[in-house]
């Protein structure tokens, strides 16, 4: 009974609410349109109207009961029914006295007010009904009521009899209704707090992945261990509201482990103390999780006996270890620790370990960078003192040897009296070697700007091709003549050179660089057939090819022939070379913009492309 | 000014090419002598003391303490020497070398070590007036 009078669950409540609103709704307008039916017929004997005026108060009722229970007020709402009823009754007992009380009127009222209040409407309304029949009674049998003969007490009784019968019947089937309804209710709000907390849990577990996944952004950005690993071991700690966190870092040499960072003061202090221990220290978690490689959860470390009790860590009472791995290689430990008992669970060592294998990964990182830095620095340096060596090189070499070249050519000439033939021969040897050596400096020098990129272009305006072609044919002339003489058949040397090839801006010595260097090495490796020299102007560019029929180049050997000191034969007689003029020829085509390729068939010969783009004027 | 016979100077530090010179311009030119000076700080004062004008000048570039380009502008300060034809020679003609001697006012350039088979030739078409790159 206490729960039956007890306020109503706002579940129950809700529930109730909507059902009785579609009732009061479905009752006015099926009642509004009996009333209507009812009209259209006829209204013509005193009953009928009385029946019609009956039907409207009823509607009214439900119509009230509706607005009430949309506006909040649904008791009030759900008592306003029964009452259009009762009322209804009285009405009808008015007009056809109580002998005509038929208990299906106090019936209805009842049934109606179980539905719409409640046990409480039963309670109510069966007692309201008891006592009207009754009344009525009495009034009638005392002649209160108009036209109205007294009528046996038989008549009430059976009333009576069925209001009580049928008020005990609601009530325990509403009951019953309520019963099942509460215990609905219930298990749906079970079933609503399992969701709950389903949700926080998710919430949570996605915050946890949320906070690693911070940190790893965090890590794959910053590449210096100083400023990473402290932000680190923080940005844990907090982000798991964790007692303290720390790092250690494992030295496979020295097989010892050291404390790189831990949160807040201790960590600092720790650090301080530099505190490096041996792996197969013991007792020790984070030693054992480097041993073994596997995770070690303490969940009570009072009831541990491998954890170690820290004085600047006091309130340590669970703790977790995650070995930091890459490829199977330990990098270090994460150790994590909580004031709680209990706080390191399955579910979340998950995720600890995730972190720790990409902590662990940006430490290998920033380990490599650190080195890959320190490389860098002494690369730099070494590129210095070459930088400083070849510049005084270039000077101190070419002195002496410009001396001896200059000599030796006097000495050729008789400046310095008469020289035999065989003499002459030995100078002019002399004189060739010096200049080879020459041309090795200047060569590696070349090659020394290139690779450092400091190659500078001296660009001038309207050079004419024709003119540079025509100089590098004179200087590759007497190379020609001198390979000739030792052949039975001389190589033809043919030119397909457009003889108008328009003004260009170029770095002019450069390109005849590049054209004498194709042309010897050319003249160098053919001994039958022919040498062709061709220029074209092709749209926005000049194309030119030094095409031989000599050996040809193995396929194998046509991109390395372009890097600097190979050459495609180990013949000693063509070995004479930097085996830097083709990587060079390369560099300065492509510093013009340019490019420079080999097409070469073996036992058909050769043929070497350069392209020089056509630049009628400098550009601004 | 003589153009069969002209007046050379020449500024070196280095012995050897200092000896070359002087055996191209007396034995091979045939001149009657080849004026070597110092790079020093009283430069056109030792220029002065020749008692010559001299036709033209040979400035090596790379020289202590006074490079050829800072030569070259001592004799520019003096309108005794406007009509003396000033040639740089330097060992290594890099492309920014070239750009800043034609810039700095010299007439020509001549690349080390000398052509000396080209060189007379060199020397007279500079004379006659003509701007000499011969550096490749």
């Amino acid at each position: 009974m206490n729960k039956i009078f007890s306020k109503q669950t706002e579940e129950e409540h809700k529930a109730r609410k909507t059902i009785m609103e579609v009732a009061y709704l479905s009752l006015f307008v099926f009642l509004l349109l009996i009333m209507i039916l009812t009209r259209s017929s006829s209204l013509a004997s005193t009953a009928q109207r009385i029946s019609f005026i009956a039907q409207g108060l009823i509607a009214l009722a439900a119509l009230t009961s509706f607005i009430f229970s949309r506006r909040g007020y649904t008791m009030v709402g759900a008592y306003f029914l029964p009452y259009g009823i009762l009322l209804l009754t009285f009405v009808l007992i008015n007009v056809t006295g109580v002998g005509s009380i038929n208990a299906l009127f106090f019936v209805t009222i009842i049934v109606v007010a179980g539905v719409t209040a409640g046990i409480r409407g039963v309670v109510i309304f069966g007692a309201l009904s008891i006592v009207s029949a009754i009344g009525l009674y009495f009034a009638q049998n005392h002649g209160w009521l108009a036209n109205k003969s007294p009528v046996s007490f038989v008549t009430p009784a059976i009333t009576i009899a069925h209001i009580l019968g049928d008020t005990f019947v609601l009530f325990f089937l509403i009951r019953i209704f309520n019963k099942n309804l509460i215990s609905a209710l219930e298990a749906n709000q079970e079933l609503r707090q399992l969701q709950t907390s389903l949700e926080q849990r998710i919430a949570e577990r996605t915050r946890d992945l949320a906070i690693a996944s911070d940190v790893s952004r965090q890590i794959t950005r910053v590449l210096d261990m100083d400023l990473l690993l402290p932000e680190l071991v923080e940005k844990t700690r907090q982000g798991f509201n964790l007692y303290y966190v720390a790092l250690y870092l494992y030295d496979p040499q020295t097989e010892e482990l050291t404390l790189e960072a831990g949160t807040g003061r201790e960590g600092a202090l720790m650090k301080s103390e530099a505190k490096s221990f041996p792996i197969n220290a013991r007792p020790s978690v984070v030693a054992q999780v480097a041993r073994e490689c596997k995770i070690e959860i303490i969940n009570d470390t009072q009831q541990s006996t491998i954890h170690l009790f820290n004085p600047h860590l006091p309130d340590t009472r669970a703790e977790a270890a995650f070995p930091m791995l890459v490829s199977d290689e330990l990098v270090g430990v994460l150790d994590l620790q909580s004031e709680t008992v209990g706080r390191f669970q399955e579910s979340e060592a998950q995720i600890f370990s995730t972190l720790a294998e990409q902590i662990a990964i940006a430490v290998r990182n920033a380990q490599l960078y650190r080195q890959q830095e320190h490389v860098a620095q002494e690369l730099e340096r070494t590129d210095l003192m070459k930088s400083q060596f070849l510049a005084s090189m270039s000077h101190e070499l070419r002195t002496p040897l410009n001396s001896i070249i200059n000599f030796t050519q006097l000495i050729a000439m008789g400046v310095a009296g008469p020289v035999t033939d065989e003499q002459l021969t030995m100078l002019h040897t002399s004189l060739s070697s010096s200049r080879h050596l020459l041309q090795l400096i200047n060569d590696v020098l070349d090659i020394s700007k290139i690779q450092a990129g400091k190659l500078g272009l001296y660009i001038e305006e309207d050079v004419n091709l024709n003119d540079e072609i025509k100089a590098v044919i004179d200087m590759a002339e007497p190379l020609l003549q001198k390979q000739n003489a030792m052949l039975e058949q001389p190589i033809r040397f043919i030119q397909d050179i457009d003889h108008d090839l328009p003004l260009t801006a170029c770095d002019r010595r450069r390109i005849r660089q590049v054209l004498l260097n194709l042309l010897s090495n050319a003249i160098k490796f053919t001994e039958q057939g022919s040498i062709t020299l061709s220029a074209k102007k092709k749209e926005k560019e000049f194309i030119f090819a030094v095409m031989d029929t000599g050996p040809g180049i193995p396929q194998e050997m046509q991109a390395r022939i372009f890097e600097p000191f190979v050459q495609a034969t180990d013949d000693i007689k063509h070995t004479q070379g930097t085996g830097l003029g083709l990587p060079i020829s390369r560099s300065l085509v492509e510093a013009h913009g340019g490019e420079l390729w080999v097409e070469s068939k073996m036992g058909e010969g050769t043929t070497f492309f350069f392209t020089l783009p056509f630049r009628p004027l400098i550009t601004q | 000014m003589n153009s069969q016979r002209p007046i050379l100077v020449y500024v070196e530090d280095d012995e050897n090419s200092i000896l070359v010179m002087k055996m191209v311009v007396e034995r091979v030119m045939g001149l009657p002598t080849l004026y070597v000076l110092q790079s020093r700080a009283d430069f056109v004062q030792q220029v002065k003391g020749l008692g010559v004008v001299p036709d033209v000048f040979l400035l090596d570039i790379q020289m202590r303490p006074y490079d050829g380009v800072e030569l070259l502008s001592m004799l520019r300060g003096d309108p005794q020497f406007n009509k003396s034809k000033v040639i740089a020679l330097t060992a290594s003609v890099t492309n920014e070398e070239v750009s800043l001697l034609k810039s700095g006012g010299f007439d020509g350039a001549i690349a080390k070590p000398l052509n000396i088979e080209v060189f007379p030739d060199l020397i007279a078409r500079i004379i006659n007036g003509e701007q000499v790159w011969y550096i490749a």
